[in-house]
């Protein structure tokens, strides 16, 4: 699969961070984890990163993960799609729909989740990303 | 006369010289008149004939009549014919002359044209100078005043008894050393103990073991010269229930002001305490449905990490380092999830009986409790700082509640800053007293909310948002504990709650 691909990974849980690094890199994947929001903000203005997709906690130490998103997308130049990756919300709820249909997460997919799960929300995310 | 006369007349001739003979002529007339006109009784002196022959002045000023038409009237003429019918006064004068022995005294009320009713006792005397009565004297004693008094005194005490009894608190009077004196009816159904099982016993000695210095240093106080005292003590029933009663005790004073012993009003709180009882276990109900966000979130970090190593394990091909780490973060992940639903279920167990009380040290329960909050308060941004002395803080109380006190507070501060921040959490001994202090740097009161926040029902959250009950229920637990609950707050500023109360010895 998608060799080269980097993604960050923003969870203030080092365990679930761990679970995520190791998943994405078996799969070939450059994985880049942080676990607050100001530290993703800081590493995505940096000029040498080459982010492709970002994978979000919904709640982390200093702001919520949907309004991180937005941050990302007012505050950097940073493009890649972003998956939202919760233990506090469903799928149902309106956060979670609303930013869906608003583009601003490009999938969501709960905690504790399946790997083939993530791996093929992932699949899915990237490939609509090269059309 | 048909009955022979069987006692001999006191003045008998033989004993009492009669001294009529032997003084000069007049004189015993004048003293007979001086006497009766003096003496504070109506006299009347009736013939056999039943005519009046003398009548006192008192007599005739009392009963409105002059000396003509009374003296040589029937005495059926002087009194009113009602009086005549009911008091049998005739029958009872004639037998007096045929027995010669005195009438046994009796009650008559007679009412004289134009006064008051008067009540008297009479009594008619046979008055013999030989062996045979001659005379008798009817002596009729103005008792009004007297009768009046005693119908009074005794209406009072009737109505205080009636009071007394009827009381649904506890009436109980003590001497000045704190023997039971009385004991009412709602204290023998309360207690289950009756008055005479109880009566010189120590009142104190009916409480609550560790309460009964309370009690003692109540009654000394008041029996010193305090004013009423207050305070809540446990009574023992006669099945060992403990009943949670807030007494107030006053002094009984004596004529001279001194206290001769203490009256002690007790309200049994066994119901108040039962609903209030409900209202805590309702109100730690929703405060944990406010919680249960931030636990799920918290219970599914550890979950999605073991879950994600149990997938890793299904690998074949796997290393076998990489494998044991996958084992020991699952182990990780089960024993952090399980301590987490532990503290869960910790808190949302129904309270024990508010009156189990034991020694707690509130820098432990502090923690438990933060730790339960942490993750909730973690979801809006609040950092919970934990500020404890080093050594444990003990009071005497119900672990229970008193985590419910620092649960509803740290609730508040968070609830007070939505913007996130930092709560900080004391615990200290200061003097005699235990501290426990949460401070937050959210919105505060304003000036006019001040003395509301520990109203219940208050709430400046939206509906549906709060009870606004918290406060109110800590307000109410730290009263019970002895201790107090006050609140510092600058609005736009932050808040201070301080929780005083009483400290044990380490």
């Amino acid at each position: 699969m998608a060799k080269e691909v980097t993604v960050l990974v923003v969870d203030d849980e080092p365990e679930v961070c761990w679970a995520l690094d190791t998943l994405l890199r078996r799969h070939g994947f450059t994985v880049v984890t942080m676990d607050s929001g100001a530290r993703a903000l800081g590493w995505l203005n940096r000029p040498d990163q080459d982010c492709r997709l970002i994978l979000l906690d919904a709640k982390l130490g200093d702001i919520d993960g949907v309004e991180l998103a937005r941050r990302i997308r007012a505050d950097t130049r940073c493009t890649a799609p972003v998956i939202l990756v919760s233990g506090y919300f469903y799928r149902d709820d309106s956060v979670v729909q609303d930013s869906l249909s608003a583009g601003l997460i490009a999938a969501f997919v709960t905690k504790p989740f399946q790997h083939d799960e993530i791996l093929s929300a992932i699949s899915i995310v990237l490939q609509k990303q090269k059309l | 006369m048909k009955k022979p006369d069987m006692t001999p007349s006191l003045d008998s001739d033989e004993r009492v010289p009669s001294p009529i003979h032997s003084e000069p002529e007049g004189w015993y007339e004048k003293l007979y008149h001086m006497l009766l006109s003096n003496i504070p009784f109506s006299l009347l002196l009736v013939d056999r004939s039943l005519r009046v022959v003398s009548a006192n002045r008192n007599f005739l000023v009392k009963g409105r009549r002059s000396v003509k038409d009374t003296v040589g009237a029937r005495i059926s003429e002087v009194f009113p014919e009602t009086i005549m019918g009911f008091t049998q006064l005739e029958s009872k004068i004639r037998n007096v002359f045929d027995t010669g022995l005195p009438l046994p005294g009796a009650q008559m009320t007679y009412r004289a044209p134009g006064v008051h009713t008067r009540i008297y006792y009479y009594t008619v005397i046979p008055v013999s100078l030989g062996p045979t009565v001659e005379h008798v004297m009817l002596v009729l004693d103005d008792i009004t005043e007297k009768v009046q008094l005693v119908e009074k005194a005794r209406m009072v005490e009737r109505h205080l008894a009636t009071v007394v009894e009827s009381a649904n608190d506890l009436v109980v009077s003590t001497d000045t050393k704190g023997n039971i004196v009385s004991w009412n009816l709602a204290a023998e159904h309360i207690s289950g103990y009756l008055a005479n099982e109880v009566l010189g016993r120590k009142l104190s000695e009916m409480c609550l073991a560790s309460q009964q210095t309370g009690m003692k240093e109540m009654i000394r106080r008041v029996t010193e010269g305090d004013a009423v005292q207050s305070k809540e003590v446990g009574l023992v029933s006669r099945t060992g229930v403990l009943v949670p009663v807030d007494w107030s005790c006053s002094p009984i004073l004596d004529d001279s002001d001194k206290v001769s012993g203490v009256v002690a009003v007790g309200r049994d709180l066994t119901e108040r305490r039962a609903f209030e009882q409900h209202i805590f276990q309702s109100e730690k109900l929703a405060a944990l449905g406010v919680m249960a966000g931030g636990i799920a979130h918290e219970l599914r970090n550890p979950l999605a990490a073991s879950f994600s190593a149990a997938q890793f394990l299904l690998d074949p091909a796997g290393d076998p380092t990489f494998q044991r780490e996958c084992v020991s973060k699952i182990i990780n992940g089960i024993q952090r999830s399980s301590a987490i639903i532990e503290n869960l279920l910790r808190f949302a167990r129904p309270a024990p009986a508010s009156d189990r009380v034991g020694q707690i040290d509130l820098v432990a329960l502090a923690q438990e409790t933060i730790s339960v909050l942490a993750p909730q308060a973690k979801l809006q941004k609040i950092r919970i700082l934990e500020r404890f002395d080093a050594t444990p803080v003990l009071v005497s109380g119900n672990t229970n509640l008193l985590q419910q006190v620092l649960m509803n507070l740290i609730l508040n501060a968070c609830q007070a800053t939505p913007g996130g921040g930092e709560v900080i959490v004391r615990v200290c001994r200061e003097a005699d007293e235990a501290w426990m202090q949460v401070e937050d740097t959210g919105c505060g009161v304003s000036p006019a909310n001040l003395g509301r926040v520990f109203d219940p029902f208050f709430t400046t959250q939206p509906v549906g948002k709060g009870t606004g009950l918290g406060l109110s229920i800590c307000h109410t637990i730290v009263r019970q504990h002895g201790g107090t609950i006050e609140l510092d707050s600058v609005e736009g500023r932050g808040s201070i709650f301080t929780v005083r109360l009483p400290c044990l010895k380490a």
